[in-house]
């Protein structure tokens, strides 16, 4: 590949790069994001509880609470313009102490100030019309009527499909090992090729204090804040109507339970302070939190079946709120870091916002005509109602009427349009992520083999390089007996 | 939509399906269809390559590819109608049944049935559900899952695999990934006691040597991309781990063989009555289940240990198909309740219909919650004894039959209860 020159490249492709990558085709500018991992959103996004927020609870005058509150209104006609599943559920924050009682009046004061007016105090028999199954010792709530949820794996998606559909460009497996200030412009290399480019956004999040080291900013450090999950079996999706909150600490928004936009009950996260910034893993403790929790809340959930856990890190930092800032030391580099848990909600803001602080940085921006705000819904992505998706794509191509993931109802033809979309996917992951399958009840015991197996046709690549997520995860490692001929080769040679 | 009408929709051509159109077409039943979603007939038979199947049914000793072409000869040359690569995607009740199913050639199809027999089968438990923590990365599989890919796909998942579970799959597969290449470092169980078979036990794991120990089970695993290794601990008797015993034992591959779930879905979606414990249809001596005309049959009704079983059962559930076809139907439906107690982990049927025939039997099949020695079998009402019978052992990774005279239910007062007596 010939060196690539850019106007601005884009470090990090989780939720807030893909959305400045999409935001930045709105102009006439070259633009390339870079991201280490196989697919977008393998970070600190793929692990998110999908929860949209108000910003009703954000520290008021803060530049996260602007971005929150901001955000929260345009997201509908975001996720109309980008096809992305969108329910406004609304929330509920309950109260058990009585000592709490104060902290939920001053959440409804706190609210006013970030401009949420709609927020109501609820009583215990009013609690009991919405939420039938809350434990009865519950005292007070406050209802959040504009909460609402989505699929963090379907919104990065679709921001980087519609950016590479206007224009821009994505490397992936591509980990930036070095950037070199050169007169006036970085040169930037990555473990496969290297760039060139006027500006930089760093929105590596886990990773973000390690790019800006290489320009020479050392004025944060990312702390990885682990958060885990607990997911049930979609026949427990009845038990609760809108996310339940607990009362805030200074500290996290604390263990929420919450429907999923797939039509499952969720359950945390935890906040644990860790150090390796690759420890996705899950943890006794924190299996062992999240259920005492949350069953206190909602006593019926003790008896529902759990279909999954998994842990997700926020990049947070010492920071409290947010860090969008240029250091006047490297002019044209833009440090977006400190995002923690809301970046999902933020995103479209802090698209803006980053393309603002560019624009003060010195980029010229001319308005991309061309620029289509709208991904039409593509024909990996599928709603529960079978029935309704059969219909509309059966007559495109056949295939659609091979179902390959019996949980989840996904055809053979979804999975291909997932590997052969602009994005496409090449991961068990990556297709999970993108239509469902092998997310259901069975967690891919059924189809796991037979995915791997459309994956390798497709790609054209021996079914032993098919991985759950990148290299060194394949789920074959050779043929049958094969390790028993090397071995028996290298004892006749011995 | 094109509406087909038939008498007997088959959902599922696994052994239970199978058996149950060989015997439907045989009884003299016309219009029948098995239904199944994969692109041939056999079931979870296709990827089990081993033998030891037929050997109650045939009085052979096959494997399961040959077990199951035994019965998809015998329905090509009876002529019975099937219809692969199509998944039922729902069941709704209204003249008949209305089966609506999905595939290539069709798109949506909409069957309208007299009679349904579900013969779904079972999934796996998945690691999710037993709450294993530690990493989520490759090298993680379950034994279902993993029986596919070596015998179906010709690959292997990995070069030195743990085994979580006694279950009969895990121990078959552990022996194949030794016959394979690969090494098996461990079979760990969390119980005191074998969950599968003592003839898989004996043949699979005795035979080759492989290393297998109870009251352990995996308490962390490691590993970024792949597994790397994990800790074990041993189990008090409430299943908790109490101690590590081992720290970062190497492997790179973990397989689950951590029970079956029989896939009830669909029956749950029609409303049938499902039983806490077998996670089956609440079914009487002919499986009927809840919902008349809908009966069930294999491993979806109950996890087997033989395929033998279920191919008994199936023949079982086509016989209350002729039964309810030609009007022969029970005066009470679902008459009498069969109770498991104390060690009697469930008994099946639940129910008890006395269906107008010559039978002078009913058939139960039954598990013990744990095992146990020198034991009587005691069937009673609340009044008398009804039935003993003296073993010199069970336990619950073997299913138990036990055949009462019907004429001694019919006499019987209210319930019938099942249990174990331990002598001394």
């Amino acid at each position: 590949m010939k060196n690539k020159v850019y106007d601005v490249i884009i470090v990090g492709g989780g939720v807030v790069g893909t959305a400045i990558a999409r935001e930045l085709t709105k102009y006439k500018l070259k633009i390339a994001l870079l991201e280490k991992n196989s697919d977008v959103g393998e970070g600190t996004s793929k692990a998110n509880d999908g929860v949209v927020h108000t910003g009703f609870d954000a520290t008021p005058h803060t530049l996260q609470a602007k971005l929150v509150v901001q955000s929260s209104f345009i997201y509908p006609k975001l996720c109309s313009e980008l096809n992305v599943p969108y329910r406004k559920v609304g929330a509920l924050l309950v109260v058990f102490e009585k000592e709490q009682i104060p902290t939920i009046l001053q959440l409804k004061k706190n609210a006013e100030i970030n401009g949420i007016r709609d927020l109501n105090l609820l009583s215990r028999e009013e609690i009991f019309k919405v939420e039938p199954n809350l434990n009865t010792d519950v005292l007070k709530g406050l209802m959040i009527p504009r909460e609402s949820i989505t699929c963090p794996f379907t919104l990065t998606i679709a921001y980087a499909e519609n950016a590479l559909q206007n224009g821009a460009e994505i490397f992936l497996e591509n980990q930036v090992k070095k950037i070199e200030i050169i007169k006036k412009s970085f040169k930037i290399s990555t473990n496969q090729h290297t760039f060139y480019s006027k500006f930089i956004i760093n929105s590596a999040g886990l990773f973000s204090d390690e790019i800006s080291m290489m320009v020479g900013i050392n004025n944060f450090r990312v702390i990885p804040r682990k958060g885990e999950f607990i997911i049930f079996d979609e026949e427990t999706k009845n038990i609760i109507n809108r996310i339940i909150l607990p009362v805030p600490t200074k500290i996290t928004k604390g263990i929420l339970i919450t429907p999923t936009i797939h039509g499952n009950v969720l359950m945390g996260p935890t906040a644990k302070d860790i150090t390796d910034k690759t420890d996705f893993s899950v943890t006794r403790e924190g299996i062992k939190e999240i259920i005492t929790k949350c069953t206190k809340v909602v006593p019926i959930l003790s008896k529902q079946t759990i279909i999954s856990q998994y842990a997700g890190l926020r990049a947070s930092t010492k920071n409290n709120d947010y860090i969008i800032e240029s250091n006047d030391k490297v002019p044209r580099f833009l440090n977006i870091a400190s995002i923690r848990s809301t970046g999902l909600t933020s995103s479209p803001m802090i698209a803006k916002y980053a393309v603002e602080k560019l624009v003060e940085m010195g980029l010229k921006l001319i308005e991309n005509k061309d620029f289509n705000p709208y991904r039409e819904l593509p024909y990996y992505y599928h709603s529960q109602d079978i029935v309704k998706e059969i219909k509309r794509k059966f007559p495109i191509n056949k295939k659609f009427g091979h179902i390959v993931c019996r949980c989840n109802k996904v055809s053979e033809q979804d999975i291909i349009e997932a590997i052969h979309s602009p994005l496409g996917a090449r991961t068990l992951d990556g297709i999970k992520r993108r239509t469902w399958a092998g997310a259901g009840r069975c967690q891919g015991s059924f189809c796991e083999t037979r995915i791997i197996k459309i994956l390798a046709r497709e790609l054209g690549i021996d079914i032993a390089k098919i991985s759950r997520k990148g290299k060194g995860s394949e789920i074959a490692i050779s043929r049958n007996k094969e390790t028993l001929l090397i071995a028996n080769k290298k004892n006749k040679n011995n | 939509m094109n509406e087909i009408r038939i008498n007997v929709a088959i959902i599922g051509g696994g052994p239970a399906g199978l058996a149950a159109a060989a015997k439907l077409k045989k009884l003299g039943i016309d219009k029948i269809l098995i239904i199944d979603r994969e692109e041939k007939l056999g079931g979870i038979l296709k990827q089990c390559i081993h033998n030891g199947f037929g050997l109650q049914y045939f009085k052979e000793d096959l494997t399961g590819p040959e077990y199951a072409y035994k019965f998809i000869n015998k329905i090509e040359e009876l002529g019975v109608e099937y219809i692969i690569n199509t998944s039922v995607i729902d069941i709704k009740k209204g003249h008949g049944y209305e089966i609506y199913s999905i595939n290539e050639t069709h798109g949506l199809i909409k069957y309208r049935a007299r009679t349904v027999i579900l013969a779904m089968g079972c999934r796996e438990r998945s690691r999710g559900a037993i709450l294993i923590p530690g990493a989520r990365c490759g090298g993680i599989m379950s034994a279902g899952s993993a029986q596919r890919l070596v015998n179906i796909m010709g690959y292997l998942p990995g070069k030195k695999i743990v085994i979580l579970g006694s279950g009969d799959i895990g121990m078959i597969m552990a022996r194949r990934f030794t016959l394979e290449g690969a090494e098996v470092i461990a079979v760990l169980e969390i119980l005191d006691y074998l969950s599968g078979s003592k003839r898989n036990y004996v043949q699979c794991i005795e035979d080759f040597k492989i290393p297998i120990y109870f009251n352990q089970t995996i308490y962390q695993i490691y590993g970024h991309n792949r597994v790397k290794s994990i800790d074990i601990a041993q189990v008090d008797k409430n299943q908790n781990p109490i101690k590590v015993l081992e720290r970062k034992l190497n492997c790179d591959t973990i397989i689950f063989s951590v029970g079956l779930i029989p896939e009830n879905e669909l029956s749950r979606s029609i409303g049938l009555q499902i039983d806490p414990v077998t996670q089956g249809p609440i079914v009487d001596e002919y499986l009927e289940t809840s919902i008349p005309g809908i009966f069930s049959c294999g491993n979806v009704l109950q996890v087997s240990d033989l395929v033998d079983y279920v191919s008994k059962e199936g023949e079982k559930a086509a016989e209350g198909v002729m039964l309810f076809l030609n009007g022969n139907m029970p005066e009470k439906h679902w008459g009498k309740k069969v109770l498991a107690e104390g060690n009697i982990k469930y008994v099946l049927p639940q129910r008890i219909s006395f269906w107008p025939n010559k039978d002078k039997f009913v058939e139960f099949s039954f598990r013990s919650k744990h095992p146990a020695k020198n034991i009587t079998i005691r069937v009673y009402d609340k009044s008398k004894i009804i039935y003993e019978n003296n073993m010199t052992k069970i336990v619950p990774g073997e299913m138990e039959k036990l055949k009462v005279k019907k004429e001694l239910l019919l006499k019987s007062q209210g319930d019938i209860n099942f249990s174990i007596y331990e002598k001394e």
